[in-house]
């Protein structure tokens, strides 16, 4: 704190020149106190358009409605939050172009997403570099690194847990070893397969067959054989497109070949059950989704997620396609933000960074987050719950998979 | 194994009719329009959303459907060709139609969406197996449409017409054929044959935006093989590529089709530039 | 541009306009500003040359996206994993792709153009098609940290100046080439392949020359553009940059070298500045590309020349034509 003092006598030339000096001194302190009033800033880069805009688009609208919250009790340590949102359209570049602007031209005190983990990848040197916190909304693995990337956590689970969750289910739950896996050819879909083989090999089972089969392809009628040929008793299928998710439902109806599928969450969605050609193919699919969709034995979703969506119904409407997991992962955000800033009394990145690994839970909607200084994931095993594909119900949630399968 | 043939027939055909629809539009412009594939997707999506989405009887849909890729096709000629075509600059309508191509393909994703949707149902029929209609429609189409034009070019006077203004230009416009009303013409039975190729096999490839760019490579390819200017060849060409596709798929994986598909191009390029059954492609003095 | 001293005037200030405004961006000490500036200059790299193939010679590369990636990638590698001087690997990726392209060209080059058209717009595809597969190499979808080089242009400035530099040594050698009797030669390729082939121009060697030449800077930009990125994985190449380069060429205008670094430019700034309407973005390249083939095909290069030769253009179209009785009286009378 400056402290400007003024010759208590008669102003006299010496006087005003040492005031003249001393002005300038001052203006830091006017300027904090200023800022003590600024909003805070959070940079915001989602692929509103592009390649699974959908998803983003759920995940924006829970940003949002965080946000709103947060201003309406008050704001953070008195400031109000202020969202400045990029749409990164998919692309890498424009996501390390538009992360850089939000940096260095918009001066945010930290940033949210990106939202798709081809565009992750490239900002999270940028913003370490920056050193400002960062809040990814990707779920490949290497994303979070705390050495590495000191300053970036992430909002929702790993894709590791969805391997792990159902490979445990398969083996477990299901009972089954022949294992056939069907990835699409995109980034994910080999990243993919290469974990789960991964996990199955530690369980000790190597796969009877596996593809990546060209993600466009209009017939899966071919690979759906192979795999009946090779003798394989149940299928996983690890792609986050849902044309392909549902033209491999389709082969495996029209085979008339009931093997059970366990698939990444996105099978869960309407418009996969709106792509296949009869809904009976929905079923004995399953997939690791998450304890806050799962409905108990009266049919209720748990109390928060509920709250949720009351609170906002009359505009969850068009997001609830995306599954209201990805509403919930885009509140998530601001939210986890909101409460390293508060434990940390400041916006400093690495007190709201020791904050965040000190913090012992930070209860939300999606679940809770434990993150410590090695592990900035956060997210438990398990939060993620196997659920039947086809017990979609009205409100939005499922029924938690039998432990056996459905048979 | 008879399936992977089947659906590499059926595939084959598609890429056929796209490099019949390639050949109509040479013939008589001596133009190759980017955007023929294209032609196609706007037929698949637009059948879908005319008989999914407004519920229109499937009569109805298709008749909608060639209506909608008559009027593509004169608003190709209209706006990438015809002026384009008064300049002495060949290469202005490899640019023009490859303009028009990419607007006509964002609009559509913009407006359709970026996820491919179903298409319908067409005809009663269990479903599966080797004889879903999803096979033999294209495979069916393809054969009316290779028929019907060689029908149309040999025994009715606006086929003759058709073939004197793509033998030589300047001699049917001495004799008082007026030209440009042929090329327009051309155009319009160029969108409503692709637009038919692409409801014939809307169930195989899906109400998909992104087919067009892939349609207008693969049928490209189809007609350089089989030599541009030939029905016969633009089939073969067609049938030799989808079957390939299929067949690499099955043996190797999806991650080289494309690959594969352009070694073959490269291959024809280099021993036999004018395809199959084509004639020589340059004509220098 | 060789020519009366009144069209070289425009051209001379356009030129000085340009280099000061390279100088702005480190000045703002925004490295927003900064890193837009650095992609910009990237970009102009390839753009350059590729004009010459594109613009000069008439031949159309839809897919040099993909010799971006290969000299990305390649720098990536050699530099990254292998360890590699950055300036040695910057130099291997241009080489990498000048050989790329001379084997792309030497049999597609004789073919019309909308053959080659398909092959480069297939080729394109291609190459993030196997980026993607060939994980062993480019570590597929994660893709793979790009090293800084070393000082003075390790820092965003210093790169800056790097990038800078190079261009204006491309910029030079293209402006060179085009005003030599190349430009010339070039030309009279593109315009009309009888009449140069009567003249004892090979047009088919001429325009492999130039794909190489062009092949080889855009192997060098992508070395350079992944610096800039930092990090590059297969989906940073997308079909919708390379048709980019392409409408700034078109509508730079033909025969020009400054009206594609303008083109440039401007498709690169108009994304940053229209945020919301990003979703129209391919859409409006498509517009843009008929529009200006429509009405101007020659770009703005040729709208530049028709305005600065404006009011000269009136006095030739003055004289008319009818006898000269002045003359005819006085050849008559000295018969």
């Amino acid at each position: 704190m400056i402290v400007t003092r003024l010759h208590s006598s008669a102003l006299g030339r010496r006087s005003l020149l040492i005031a003249a000096a001393a002005a300038p001194l001052a203006m830091p302190a006017i300027r904090s106190a200023r800022a003590a009033s600024a909003p805070i800033k959070l940079g915001f880069v989602v692929a509103l358009t592009g390649a699974f805009a959908t998803n983003a688009q759920a995940i924006n609208f829970g940003f949002q409605k965080a946000l709103g919250e947060i201003n309406a009790g008050g704001g953070l340590l008195g400031r109000m939050l202020e969202a400045i949102t990029r749409d990164s359209a998919a692309e890498p570049t424009k996501a390390v172009s538009f992360t850089k602007e939000l940096l260095f031209n918009n001066d945010v005190d930290m940033i949210g997403g990106p939202t798709n983990s081809g565009e992750v990848l490239p900002t999270l040197g940028v913003v370490t570099a920056a050193k400002k916190i960062q809040i990814i909304s990707g779920s490949v693995d290497q994303l979070i690194d705390p050495v590495k990337y000191p300053y970036a956590f992430r909002c929702l689970n790993k894709a590791g847990q969805w391997f792990t969750v159902s490979v445990k289910y398969t083996l477990d739950g299901l009972r089954r070893r022949k294992v056939a896996i069907i990835n699409d050819n995109s980034g994910f879909g080999v990243l993919a397969m290469q974990s789960v083989e991964h996990v199955l090999k530690a369980a000790g089972v190597t796969p009877v067959y596996r593809v990546n089969a060209d993600i466009g392809q209009p017939d899966m009628t071919d690979e759906i054989n192979k795999a009946r040929d090779a003798g394989a008793d149940v299928v996983h299928l690890w792609s986050n497109s849902t044309g392909f998710l549902a033209r491999v439902l389709n082969a495996r109806g029209q085979q008339n070949w009931n093997v059970p599928v366990i698939a990444i969450p996105a099978v869960l969605q309407e418009q996969v059950a709106n792509l296949l050609t009869s809904r009976a193919y929905w079923a004995n699919v399953y997939s690791p989704a998450y304890a806050n969709s799962v409905l108990d034995a009266k049919g209720n979703l748990p109390p928060a997620t509920q709250t949720f969506l009351d609170r906002y119904k009359s505009e969850v409407g068009p997001f609830m396609a995306a599954g209201i997991y990805a509403m919930l992962q885009g509140y998530n955000i601001p939210m986890i933000y909101a409460a390293g800033v508060r434990k940390a009394g400041t916006v400093d990145t690495v007190a709201v960074k020791q904050a965040l690994e000190s913090i012992p839970t930070i209860d939300l909607p999606y679940g809770p987050f434990h993150f410590s200084p090695t592990d900035h994931d956060g997210f438990p095993d398990d939060g993620m719950v196997m659920v039947a594909a086809n017990s979609l119900h009205p409100n939005g949630g499922f029924e938690a998979a039998p432990a056996g399968g459905a048979g | 194994m008879l399936l992977v043939l089947i659906s590499g027939l059926a595939l084959g055909a598609l890429y056929g009719m796209t490099a019949i629809v390639y050949n109509v539009t040479y013939s008589t412009a001596k133009v190759l329009s980017f955007g023929t594939g294209h032609f196609a997707m706007v037929g698949g999506i637009i059948g879908a959303f005319l008989i999914l989405g407004l519920h229109w009887p499937i009569w109805a849909g298709l008749l909608g459907c060639l209506l909608v890729g008559a009027l593509f096709g004169y608003a190709t000629e209209l706006l990438a060709v015809r002026r384009v075509l008064v300049s002495s600059d060949q290469h202005l309508w490899v640019l023009s139609t490859l303009a028009l191509a990419i607007m006509v393909q964002e609009a559509m994703g913009l407006w359709w969406g970026t996820d491919p949707t179903p298409f319908p149902h067409l005809f009663a029929q269990q479903r599966g197996g080797l004889l879903d209609q999803k096979y033999w429609l294209p495979i069916i189409a393809a054969a009316l449409m290779a028929g019907g034009l060689e029908i149309f070019y040999r025994h009715t006077l606006l086929g003759k017409i058709f073939v004197a203004v793509s033998e030589d230009d300047f001699a049917a416009r001495a004799r008082g054929l007026d030209t440009g009303r042929v090329r327009t013409l051309s155009f319009v039975m160029a969108g409503t044959l692709g637009a038919l190729s692409g409801f014939a096999a809307g169930q195989l490839t899906f109400a998909d935006f992104n087919l067009g760019t892939t349609l207008s490579l693969a049928g490209f390819i189809a007609a350089a093989l089989g030599g541009i200017g030939s029905s016969l060849g633009a089939m073969v060409g067609g049938v030799v590529m989808g079957l390939l596709t299929a067949f690499t798929s099955h043996f190797f994986g999806a991650e080289y089709q494309k690959t594969i598909a352009i070694g073959l191009l490269a291959l024809v390029l280099v021993s036999r530039p004018q395809g199959l059954f084509g004639r020589p492609l340059m004509r220098d003095v | 541009m060789v020519g009366p001293a009144g069209q070289r005037r425009p051209q001379t200030i356009a030129a000085a306009a340009i280099a000061l405004t390279v100088l702005v961006p480190p000045l703002t000490g925004n490295l927003y500003y900064v890193h837009v500036a650095t992609v910009i200059g990237v970009y102009w790299i390839l753009i350059a040359t590729l004009n010459l193939l594109v613009g000069y010679t008439g031949t159309l590369s839809i897919g040099h996206i993909g010799l971006l990636a290969i000299g990305a990638y390649t720098f990536a590698i050699l530099a990254g994993t292998v360890g590699w001087n950055s300036y040695l690997a910057l130099l291997a990726g241009g080489v990498l792709c000048a050989s790329i392209g001379l084997l792309l060209g030497l049999p597609s080059l004789r073919l019309p153009g909308f053959y080659f058209a398909m092959v480069t717009t297939a080729f394109g595809l291609i190459v993030s098609e196997l980026a993607l597969a060939e994980g062993w190499l480019t570590n597929g979808s994660v893709g793979m940290a790009a090293p800084t080089f070393p000082a003075p242009f390790a820092s965003p400035d210093g790169f800056y100046t790097l990038v800078t530099l190079i261009g204006a040594l491309v910029t030079w050698l293209c402006w060179n080439l085009a005003r030599s009797m190349w430009g010339g030669r070039m030309m009279a390729v593109r315009d009309s392949r009888i009449a140069a082939l009567s003249l004892g121009i090979p047009p088919a060697r001429t325009k492999l020359i130039v794909f190489v030449f062009s092949g080889f800077s855009a192997g060098i930009a992508g070395g350079l553009f992944a610096t800039s990125q930092s990090y590059i994985t297969p989906d940073a190449f997308t079909f919708n940059l390379g048709l980019y380069f392409f409408v700034s060429i078109i509508i730079g205008g033909r025969g020009s070298i400054i009206g594609p670094f303008i083109g440039a430019v401007l498709l690169a700034l108009i994304p940053e500045l229209v945020g919301s309407l990003q979703k129209y973005g391919t859409f409006f390249y498509g517009a843009i590309l008929l529009a200006v083939v429509l009405l101007i095909p020659g770009g703005f290069g040729e709208l530049a020349a028709r305005i600065g030769s404006g009011p000269k253009a009136g006095t030739s179209d003055a004289t008319g034509t009818g006898p000269d009785l002045g003359r005819l009286h006085e050849a008559i009378t000295r018969l």
